[in-house]
């Protein structure tokens, strides 16, 4: 799948995120923002700053959640079906999204700004966008009718 | 000379071989036969499960402990991958209102305002994205509330204290390894207590790894101290350093010869086994000992015959199918007779020990053989009148083992709890309310001062203090309203009203609705059949287990003692061990008729032994309040020493051989109660008692064979 081997390598740093949830409850989405990055440990490490500061590492069985000082800290297990969505977005962060064509069987269309690439993921069918080589959202799509739209400004 | 030091290069390749062969086995499971139940947990589910407390009283230290836990154990080898919390979630979602029926005023505007509000807000937070649309789809707060109540079980860190944070951990599928356990425990706690933050781990694997390594350390230290004590003793009394050496060498290599015994039979050493290498000091050093007090052959004859009875006695364990008790007979019975032989093949090495000052006199006693006799029957009525042997717990945890265990019950809201009462229903929702009937009667016998609390499923999830459900339409207005103040979409009420009705509607869970959660359900003590679920009610600090089996008996509902079984399973290893013990008993005494023939020194040198075995049992049940395993085990080592002392003291043909035999048994009892003296007063648990025991046994026994049964025997002066 060209366009997913087309994306560059991951950035430096972290990248910046805006996320949008969209649940059938809800008239206009709810924002966060933050910034993503892959640890050299192979974590998946979001920082998200709004509306409140949390950190989230995702291991390979773990997500460690980690609060301001002044809250308690926490350890999650990673639901079965979300284990395939999490290699997903840690292959594309780390600029290894062509091994995401190897695995799965994406469909590639036309994106709001440019190409969108399906991936059939189980219970989270993902939709990952970009433009030329350069990767500007994933959208995952839980049960409930909740999507979550991440969108990609800027490296830092 | 020539022998000694051929003696010493044989201890020396003994020892090497030893040394580089012996694998030693801390296994508990030794204890107790690996088909045993108590056995079988540590290879179980529950026996694989961890608790690991983070404890600071500031959150920056807490938090900074729990992060350097959770970046252990995130790449630590041996974690299992948590359980998916989905299935759990599912149940929980469903039976929601069975098992969490909304309080008064859920229904109120307010209430549901709030619910909506926090649920909008979980769509943001890591540790609620899971839940987050269920709980906007249930503003009665049941979900919720249900989700905290399991937090554990789906996986979240969490603790009743604020001042900690505990974390469920569960092991691999794996054999248990001590070692790798110890070394796991190590990592996590360093990498922890770098942050300033304490840590505690609990759990069965664990807890053992650690009563190992404690029973180790102790078993080293006891060594030390007493070894060089020993030594000091030796070098103090004996007056030459060949002496020294040749009282020495023959235990060291009866030490070599029981460790590469059971070595090459059995194909590891279990550290109990070896903690019974102060057995062999405490008697393979009486053999040279006798030896170097005594100038005539006569003496050798009787080190061999006190060295073949207690032999017997210690290989008649081999038959008690307890794979650590057999080492213990393999090991000390193969070191004493080979101590035995080499004491009395190095006899001519050493110059005899002539001692200064005129000999001590021995008082004459008419009745000393009934009075043995009642002292016998006095010890083993005392012994069995009392709890009796087996009767103590195999093990009593070291004292910060055991309160760390009670810190993380605290701390999870958990106490020990020693009784239960079990509760059978068909469905979850009568399983409740059967727990809940019974929880009344308990919470009248605490107030009556019988029990300290109770833990159930029941307890466990929110007060039942509900209302009917309303009907959703009559839900419908103040729905409408709560959606408005929270700014949420008005067509959303129709989902959350249909998912209201499909919950309302739902049968009581039965034991197929949750065919797939087992283990979660193994993790709260709930097990399914056909029938339904039976689930446990713990019930701590019972104050009268009488009382309060009858206070629940119009309850038909049966008071249980968990520790039934491990309690059974030890009372079974003891009367294995006191079988084995009487037959080594009886063919000690044949060995002596054989070896004698005169029944009335037979019958005093059975009854010396035996007088001081029981006085040591009937002392250690009064101050134990009961006779353990080990203790049993070391009652044989009392039975040998009572035997060498009386063999030599009751079999001394001339007065020069009564001050000879005077002499080397208070030496002897000296020295072996300097080792065990040593061993109850540093050591702990099994090895304090141990100590104990042999030191009573052996200050039993001196004193028995010390007095002279009148008109002993004709010929003497």
């Amino acid at each position: 799948m060209s366009a997913l081997a087309s994306l560059g390598g991951a950035s430096p740093g972290a990248i910046v995120y805006r996320e949008e949830i969209h649940h059938p409850a809800l008239p206009e989405p709810e924002i966060a923002t933050g910034t993503m990055r892959v640890d050299p440990d192979g974590s998946l490490v979001k920082a998200q700053e709004f509306p409140h500061g949390e950190v989230s590492a995702i291991g390979e069985s773990f997500i460690s959640v980690r609060r301001p000082p002044d809250a308690q800290p926490n350890l999650l297990p990673i639901p079965d079906d979300f284990v395939e969505a999490v290699e997903a977005l840690k292959l594309l962060l780390s600029g290894e999204a062509a091994r995401l064509a190897e695995i799965h069987s994406p469909e590639l269309g036309t994106g709001p700004e440019g190409w969108q690439v399906l991936i059939a993921l189980p219970g989270h069918p993902m939709r990952v966008l970009g433009c030329g080589d350069t990767l500007v959202g994933i959208e995952l799509r839980e049960p409930g009718g909740v999507r979550r739209l991440y969108t990609f400004t800027e490296a830092r | 000379m020539k022998a000694l030091w051929s003696a010493l290069v044989a201890g020396l390749v003994l020892g090497a071989v030893a040394i580089a062969t012996v694998r030693i086995d801390t296994d508990a499971r030794a204890l107790l036969g690996a088909e045993s139940d108590v056995a079988a947990a540590l290879e179980g589910a529950e026996g694989r499960r961890l608790l690991i407390a983070i404890i600071a009283p500031d959150p920056s230290v807490r938090a900074n402990g729990v992060n350097a836990a959770q970046d252990f154990l995130r790449t630590a080898q041996g974690i299992e991958p948590p359980e998916n919390p989905v299935p759990l979630l599912d149940l929980l979602w469903r039976a929601r209102f069975e098992l969490a029926p909304p309080p008064p005023g859920a229904f109120e505007v307010e209430a549901l305002t709030g619910e909506l509000a926090a649920a909008r807000a979980s769509l943001t937070t890591a540790a609620d994205s899971l839940v987050a649309d269920r709980l906007l789809r249930d503003p009665t707060g049941s979900f919720r509330r249900l989700v905290a109540a399991f937090a554990q079980s789906l996986g979240k860190a969490g603790a009743a204290n604020s001042d900690a944070v505990v974390m469920p951990v569960m092991l691999e599928e794996a054999p248990f390894d001590a070692e790798a356990r110890r070394s796991f425990d190590r990592e996590l706690t360093d990498r922890v207590h770098a942050t300033g933050a304490e840590i505690v781990i609990v759990g069965p694997r664990s807890i053992s790894a650690r009563v190992g390594e404690v029973m180790r350390d102790r078993s080293t230290l006891v060594a030390l101290v007493g070894g060089t004590l020993l030594l000091a003793w030796l070098a103090y009394i004996l007056r030459s350093a060949t002496r020294v050496v040749g009282v020495l060498l023959p235990t060291l290599i009866g030490l070599g010869a029981g460790t590469v015994a059971v070595q090459v039979l059995q194909g590891s050493v279990h550290v109990v086994a070896l903690g019974f290498g102060g057995a062999l000091l405490g008697l393979a050093m009486d053999y040279p000992l006798h030896l170097v007090t005594h100038s005539g052959r006569s003496a050798a004859r009787r080190v061999l015959l006190g060295a073949l009875t207690t032999s017997i006695a210690f290989a008649s364990l081999l038959g008690s199918g307890i794979p650590a008790v057999g080492q213990v007979g393999l090991f000390v019975s193969t070191g004493l007779a080979t101590a035995a032989f080499v004491a009395v093949a190095l006899d001519r090495s050493t110059d005899s020990l002539v001692f200064k000052g005129s000999p001590m006199s021995r008082p004459q006693i008419g009745w000393k053989l009934p009075g043995l006799a009642a002292a016998l029957v006095a010890g083993a009525l005392i012994t069995f009148a009392l709890p009796g042997p087996g009767a103590r717990e195999l093990f009593e945890l070291p004292s910060d083992i055991a309160r760390d265990i009670e810190r993380v019950g605290a701390l999870t809201d958990t106490p020990p709890a020693r009784y239960q009462v079990e509760a059978s229903a068909a469905t979850l929702e009568s399983l409740l309310a059967r727990q809940r009937d019974i929880g009344e009667a308990l919470d009248r016998a605490r107030t009556d001062g019988l029990l300290g609390g109770y833990i159930s499923l029941a307890t466990r999830l929110p007060a039942p203090d509900a209302e009917p459900l309303p009907d959703a339409e009559a839900l419908r207005p103040a729905l409408e309203a709560a959606m408005a103040k929270s700014a949420l979409r008005p067509e959303f009420v129709e989902t959350i009203l249909i998912e209201y009705r499909a919950a309302a509607a739902r049968p009581p869970t039965q034991p197929k609705d949750v065919a797939g959660l087992r283990d979660f359900l193994a993790a709260l003590g709930i097990s399914t059949d056909d029938l339904g679920f039976t689930a446990p009610i713990l019930l701590h600090d019972v104050a009268s287990a009488e009382e309060l089996a009858q206070a629940l008996a119009p309850l038909d509902a049966t008071l249980a003692d968990r520790r039934a079984g491990l309690a059974a399973e030890v009372e079974r290893i003891a009367s294995r061990v006191l079988a084995c013990l009487a037959f080594g008993i009886a063919l000690c005494a044949l060995l002596l008729w054989l070896s004698i023939r005169v029944v009335r020194e037979v019958a005093e040198i059975m009854l010396t032994s035996l007088a001081a075995t029981a006085t040591a049992a009937g002392v250690m049940a009064i101050v134990g309040g009961g006779l353990g395993v080990f203790e049993l085990v070391a009652l044989a080592l009392v039975m040998g020493i009572g035997l060498d002392y009386a063999i030599f003291l009751t079999l001394a043909r001339t007065r020069e051989e009564d001050v000879a035999a005077v002499r080397s048994v208070a030496l002897c009892a000296v020295t072996t109660l300097i080792a065990f003296l040593t061993m109850s007063i540093l050591g702990i648990g099994i090895l304090r008692d141990i100590g104990m025991t042999v030191s009573i046994g052996v200050a039993a026994a001196a004193v028995a064979a010390f007095a002279r049964q009148a008109a002993k025997r004709n010929g003497m002066p």
